[in-house]
């Protein structure tokens, strides 16, 4: 702010003197002028009336127009004066400068003049420039101020401006500090201006949501984790109370079933740290081309028994033409599509027929579960991705509740989409996969 | 054969060692990863169980430094990282099995014997026998006491993968990451559906079993003893 006052007031002081010039000479010109008539008269003078009509000019001249601006002097060829103000005839002929001696009622002063021989006399004509001087002074006298004037405007504007500023940025930081406090939920003023600050702002509160999102998310999950390890926590307790109490036959037979309870927590807790472990990453490294097509089809094969045992079927129906090869983490996209038909089985309910899909998207494949069940109201669509939910409390008591986040995680390291749509009826969850290309290219 | 348990969890290790010793092995313990790296470069030991996180080393740079020494022990790694990256990590790292803990110890035993008998059947086996059952590994078709008996793919692969390994235990696990290529458990019973009905075909109409099933540890197929 400091640096742009200073070169405002350079500009406009070179623009002031500039002017101050412009105008001086302007002036020197016209006294020039002036004096250059007067000389013209006196010879006209001088012509009709002689050394007599001269010296009564001069006379007139000196009485009614001489101080403070002009000055007028008639001396003979010897330098003595004849007529007029000026004491001493100059030194010079043509344009000079002479110096009038101070009086009682003017200072000394410098004269612009011009001097000439008029029959056998020498004239002299002084003009002051001073005038000149004074209105130079009086332009540049003005531009410094206004100079002054816009700077000192500029510098209050400015402090005002950074006033209002600097009032945002620290509300922008108590705001951040109390997000840095644990309050998630506030958010930043948006003024209607819509100025730097207001986007900004929107882009800050944005981010805002996400966090809190984020956080109630992760406070259901360690909620959500924190009971599903608490159940079989429990009823190991109880069995080994049985196993200590039960005599000494029956005790092989309770500690089978806390080995039951252990294997379920791990499963459990490998489920967890692998969901994290794979939305951590971002690594595509392991990517590789595959036939989804041979996929589905050899899954369609390792889950037909497992389903016939239930009373449902499972079918892949393949596609009329030919689909591009899946680009990915081949076991992941595996364990992904077994989540998906263990689901369909689960909430499809006995009799049920689930089928495998495939189709040709964007140089990509397309893949979908579908089942004939009773499907899932559209409103809970979305929230049944979230760790540990479930559609049914009671009814779901053995699931681990992780399918469809480890669906999720496993969908979102591969970028692909995963949708759950009405199949009129039942339930299909399709799964959108991009070409290779797009992974490269990132 | 003499093991060396490099595993710096006392409760784990102490489990190994008895186990392993009731088994009859000679168990060497370390805990730290410098120390498990010298004691295989200057003693022979046939089995390297080496734990991921260790003070000292981490178990991947000892299975590295071993294998820049050109030292081939055969190692299993135990880590508590359950995630196919780990695993593939080790595997790639030169390591010849990977076992998440906790562990079922009859999980370790199978895997040791897999690998410690692994060398043998690397032949150009084409037909496998075990007692009156024989598998035709060209031709897929399997034969019991000269019967030809239908197989569907996984029913054959599964029979294949039990076969190679006539007499040992299979873990659930193993048969899902062997014939399945899965390297997760299924919440459905993908194992048990398909051991079942692979049973009903090879075992049932005939008189003499040759699958068999070890609680909490998994299935052998073997000649009746």
């Amino acid at each position: 702010m400091l640096l742009v006052t200073a070169v405002l007031v350079i500009v406009l002081s070179i623009a002031g003197l500039f002017a101050y010039n412009r105008i001086s000479s302007a002036l020197t010109e016209q006294l020039r002028a002036s004096v250059a008539e007067d000389f013209v008269l006196m010879q006209d003078a001088e012509q009709r009336a002689g050394e007599l009509g001269l010296a009564q000019f001069i006379t007139w001249a000196s009485a009614t127009r001489a101080a403070p601006s002009f000055a007028f002097g008639l001396f003979t060829q010897g330098g003595v004066a004849v007529a007029g103000n000026i004491a001493t005839a100059p030194a010079f002929t043509g344009w000079g400068t002479i110096t009038l001696p101070a009086t009682a009622t003017e200072p000394a002063r410098a004269m612009l003049a011009r001097a000439g021989m008029i029959g056998d006399h020498i004239v002299v004509v002084a003009g002051a420039n001073e005038a000149a001087s004074q209105v130079g002074e009086a332009v540049l006298g003005t531009l410094t101020l206004a100079g002054l004037v816009i700077a000192l405007s500029g510098l209050a504007v400015g402090y005002i401006a950074s006033q209002s500023a600097s009032r945002k940025l620290r509300q922008l930081a108590r705001t951040l500090e109390s997000v840095a406090g644990g309050n998630t939920e506030v958010r930043l003023p948006i003024s209607d201006r819509n100025d730097q600050f207001d986007f900004v702002s929107r882009e800050i509160n944005a981010y805002l949501d996400r966090l809190s999102e984020l956080m109630a998310s992760l406070r259901n999950t360690a909620i959500a984790i924190a009971h599903d390890l608490k159940s079989p926590l429990n009823r190991v307790s109880i069995l080994l109370q049985n196993a200590v109490a039960a005599p000494p036959e029956e005790t092989a037979g309770y500690l089978e079933r806390v080995e039951d309870e252990m294997e379920g927590l791990k499963a459990t807790l490998d489920t967890i740290l692998r969901i994290s472990r794979i939305e951590a990453s971002d690594d595509t490294s392991a990517f590789a081309p595959f036939d989804m097509g041979a996929m589905l089809a050899d899954l369609a094969q390792t889950f037909a028994p497992v389903m016939e045992d239930q009373q449902q079927t499972i079918a892949y129906m393949a596609p009329s033409g030919p689909v591009s090869p899946a680009f990915g983490d081949r076991r992941m996209l595996q364990q992904l599509l077994v989540n998906l038909i263990e689901n369909a089985a689960r909430y499809a309910g006995p009799g049920a027929a689930i089928t495998l899909g495939l189709a040709e998207g964007h140089s990509a494949p397309v893949v979908w579960v579908s089942d004939s069940g009773p499907g899932i109201p559209a409103e809970q669509r979305d929230s049944v991705f979230a760790p540990f939910y479930r559609m049914n409390a009671e009814r779901d008591e053995r699931g681990t509740g992780l399918g469809l986040a480890m669906v999720k995680a496993i969908a979102a390291r591969h970028r692909a989409g995963i949708v759950l749509e009405d199949a009129n009826p039942g339930l299909t969850a399709r799964l959108t996969l991009l070409p290779q290309a797009a992974f490269s290219r990132a | 054969m003499k093991i060396l348990i490099a595993e710096d969890d006392r409760t784990s290790a102490q489990f190994l060692i008895n186990g392993l010793s009731q088994e009859g092995h000679s168990v060497e313990h370390v805990t730290d990863g410098r120390d498990a790296l010298s004691f295989c470069l200057y003693n022979s030991c046939d089995l390297l169980i080496l734990d991921r996180m260790m003070p000292g080393m981490d178990g991947l740079s000892v299975l590295k430094a071993l294998r820049a020494a050109a030292c081939a022990v055969p190692v299993i790694f135990l880590t508590a990282m359950g995630d196919v990256d780990d695993r593939v990590e080790g595997l790639l790292a030169g390591g010849d099995d990977y076992l998440v803990k906790p562990f079922h110890f009859s999980e370790l035993m199978a895997r040791i014997t897999a690998l410690t008998r692994r060398p043998q059947e690397t032949g150009q086996t084409t037909r496998l026998t075990v007692h009156d059952l024989e598998l035709d590994l060209l031709t897929h078709v399997a034969r019991r006491g000269g019967e030809q008996i239908e197989l569907l793919a996984k029913e054959y692969a599964l029979l294949e993968v039990l076969m190679r390994n006539a007499g040992r235990i299979l873990t659930k696990t193993m048969l899902l990451e062997q014939v399945w290529d899965f390297n997760f458990d299924p919440r459905t019973t993908v194992v048990e559906t398909h051991m079942s009905r692979l049973r009903s075909k090879v075992d049932k109409p005939f008189d003499v079993a040759l699958i068999h099933t070890t609680r909490n540890s998994g299935y052998s197929i073997h000649a009746p003893r």
